[in-house]
């Protein structure tokens, strides 16, 4: 029988909270089907959240019970290169929600010299170079060559 | 063709990219092409990716997809002899050949699967599909049962939205944003490529620095060509493991290694740069590419991630994928079977005489990559309704992308619950209501039974270690 501490430690693996969610999903979906009256609109959904709710809860205990999985490791980087994956999620965040107002070329031109300062990238003249031309690049080929919109922002506004 | 040629050698040399993150990013892009040009250009991406995987296998030893990680074995051994030249000329032209049989298998065998599937009832699509899935959970890396929690989640996600039977909204929170369902496309970008740019961060480093090609191509060329048996061995393995939901290029790599290691006379030269180590995963992984097409085109099942974003682009495209696909678009159907054809070619060239050149691209630091595929993911969240709430759920799923990834969960399983969810559910009701709500009818016909059989065979495979108690046996006796 395993101890408390290594049953606390197996639910807080990455797959384990995952599962905890895919349990909750599947009940709250679950639920929701006993608002529906026609059989058409719930009985498959009910019948995959009963499912998905069995072979999860029962992945879940044996997870918790057995030998504990090891997160997948991403191979060894430069010492001190990586950057945490709460920062990147968050600045991926903050580059989504920048771009429709500061305009493609000026939050994706931010984003890789921000990028370049956080992953300690050595040339910095270099990232500066990249951080012009890779945006203004990947403008032209999308908006002249493939007519598709991306976010003007404040910048063209000015301009134009 | 070119351009997808180009782009997917250059994401198979990569290592942790490959070709299901390249086919995902690059999906909202076609959208502004015919479909027949489109498709083509996947098609084209998706095989020099797999061939360009090979690439890092040979002159860095770490394979570049999935598909070339026997290819490090030999190929890399070659390259540690100075006789890299060599081995990208015996994987470039086994590529080469068992990727054209692979292509002309598409054209064969698609066409008569899909006029065989002319025959199946409802309630054999419904088993058809649900075997896809099974099989996909089964052969999956990870865990059978988080295969199939995540199948069942992807089918519920697919559920969210208006209900196909009523017209009714369903499982929508009381978010009208939920009503047009959740958007396949930049769900499939952020699973599959901003969830890699979280993870390159996460790693932090340069890839790997190439060393130069020494020995000569056109010796590998040569010597791969003294092989026929081999070759035509292993493109009919590739094809046939291709076509079963599920095994892809990863599972076929291997057992074509490991098969012919068996069957060789001499099977200690294997690992020590013995040719044969390269020609036959490299000859069945190409063919696997195409054959993998077969049920996605035919059937609408896709066997794997990668096929389950090529039948997203058929629907995108306004094409149904089956018997119609070939009759009806028989026009797009030919067009990608042809594009697909020279592609093993454009492959082939640029293999042969640029791969030393294509190489360098394992220099571009992750400071620099990390922005641009995330600037890509912004693009492919945007481009296809404008819709600022679309970029959100590229974000949500890049977020469950990595976390998945941590947790060793098979992320098709999700994407394919996704894209056969609404198949499922509307052979199902069909079935339901031609039998008058009777649950025989799911094992009335004999394609059915065998369907169901078939996959409980893969279940037992999965969850019961069958393997380890013949090993035992074995051992015993």
């Amino acid at each position: 029988m395993r101890s408390t501490s290594s049953l606390r430690r197996s639910l807080l693996d990455t797959g384990n909270i995952f599962l905890v969610l895919c349990v909750v999903l599947f009940v709250v979906f679950l639920v929701n089907t006993y608002d529906m009256e026609e059989a058409s609109s719930y009985l498959l959904p009910r019948m995959v959240c009963v499912f998905g709710l069995v072979v999860g809860s029962i992945k879940l205990v044996a997870s918790c019970l057995g030998p504990r999985e090891r997160d997948i490791d991403n191979g060894e980087g430069e010492s001190g290169a990586g950057v945490p994956v709460a920062y990147s999620i968050a600045f991926v965040a903050i580059y989504f929600l920048a771009t429709p107002w500061l305009g493609f070329i000026l939050s994706t031109a931010t984003a890789i010299l921000a990028f370049s300062y956080l992953m300690r990238f050595p040339r910095k003249g270099l990232a500066v170079v990249l951080s012009i031309a890779i945006p203004v690049t990947l403008h032209l080929t999308f908006v002249t060559l493939l007519r598709a919109s991306l976010p003007a922002g404040i910048i063209e506004n000015l301009l134009f | 063709m070119l351009a997808g040629g180009a782009i997917g050698l250059v994401l198979g040399i990569l290592p942790g990219l490959g070709p299901v993150f390249g086919v995902a990013l690059l999906l909202p892009f076609t959208f502004w092409m015919p479909p027949h040009l489109g498709l083509v250009f996947l098609a084209s991406l998706y095989a020099c990716c797999v061939y360009g995987g090979s690439i890092p296998a040979v002159l860095l030893g770490i394979p570049g997809t999935t598909g070339s990680i026997t290819t490090v074995f030999d190929g890399h051994e070659l390259a540690k002899q100075g006789r890299a030249g060599i081995g990208l000329g015996l994987s470039v032209t086994s590529s080469l050949v068992g990727g054209v049989f692979g292509v002309v298998s598409l054209g064969v065998l698609a066409p008569l699967l899909a006029e065989f599937a002319l025959t199946f009832s409802p309630a054999d699509f419904f088993a058809l599909a649900v075997l896809g899935l099974s099989m996909v959970a089964v052969a999956s890396k990870g865990d059978t049962a988080k295969g199939i929690v995540l199948g069942a989640l992807g089918i519920l996600l697919s559920s969210v939205g208006v209900d196909p039977i009523t017209g009714d909204d369903r499982f929508t929170f009381g978010i009208d944003y939920l009503s047009g369902g959740i958007p396949f496309v930049p769900a499939v970008v952020g699973l599959f490529a901003l969830s890699q740019a979280l993870l390159l961060a996460e790693k932090g480093r340069r890839i790997a620095r190439p060393p130069r090609v020494t020995g000569g191509v056109s010796e590998g060329i040569m010597e791969t060509l003294r092989h026929p048996f081999v070759l035509l061995k292993n493109s009919l393995l590739g094809v046939g493991l291709g076509v079963i939901p599920g095994v892809g290029i990863s599972i076929t790599n291997f057992i074509a290694y490991l098969v012919q290691k068996r069957s060789s006379p001499d099977p200690d030269s294997f690992g020590k740069g013995n040719p044969l180590g390269v020609i036959a995963p490299e000859t069945a992984n190409s063919a696997c590419v195409a054959a993998e097409l077969v049920p996605a085109f035919a059937l609408g099942i896709p066997g794997g991630a990668t096929s389950a974003i090529f039948l997203a682009a058929i629907n995108s495209y306004g094409l149904r994928p089956g018997y119609a696909f070939f009759s009806e678009a028989g026009a797009v159907a030919w067009a990608l079977v042809t594009g697909l054809f020279i592609a093993q070619f454009v492959f082939f060239l640029i293999g042969a005489f640029g791969a030393n050149w294509f190489a360098k691209v394992t220099l571009v630091p992750s400071a620099v990559l990390v922005p641009v595929i995330m600037a890509l993911s912004f693009i492919g969240g945007i481009v296809d309704r404008s819709m600022f709430a679309d970029i959100i759920i590229v974000l949500l799923f890049g977020i469950l992308g990595y976390v998945l990834h941590k947790g060793a969960f098979p992320i098709a399983c999700l994407i394919l619950g996704m894209i056969l969810g609404p198949l499922v559910e509307e052979n199902f009701y069909r079935a339901m209501i031609i039998s008058q709500n009777d649950f025989r009818i799911f094992v009335s016909s004999p394609i059915s039974i065998t369907l169901w059989l078939v996959m409980a065979v893969a279940f037992l495979w999965g969850f019961v270690p069958v393997t380890d108690w013949f090993r035992k046996l074995k051992m015993r006796s």
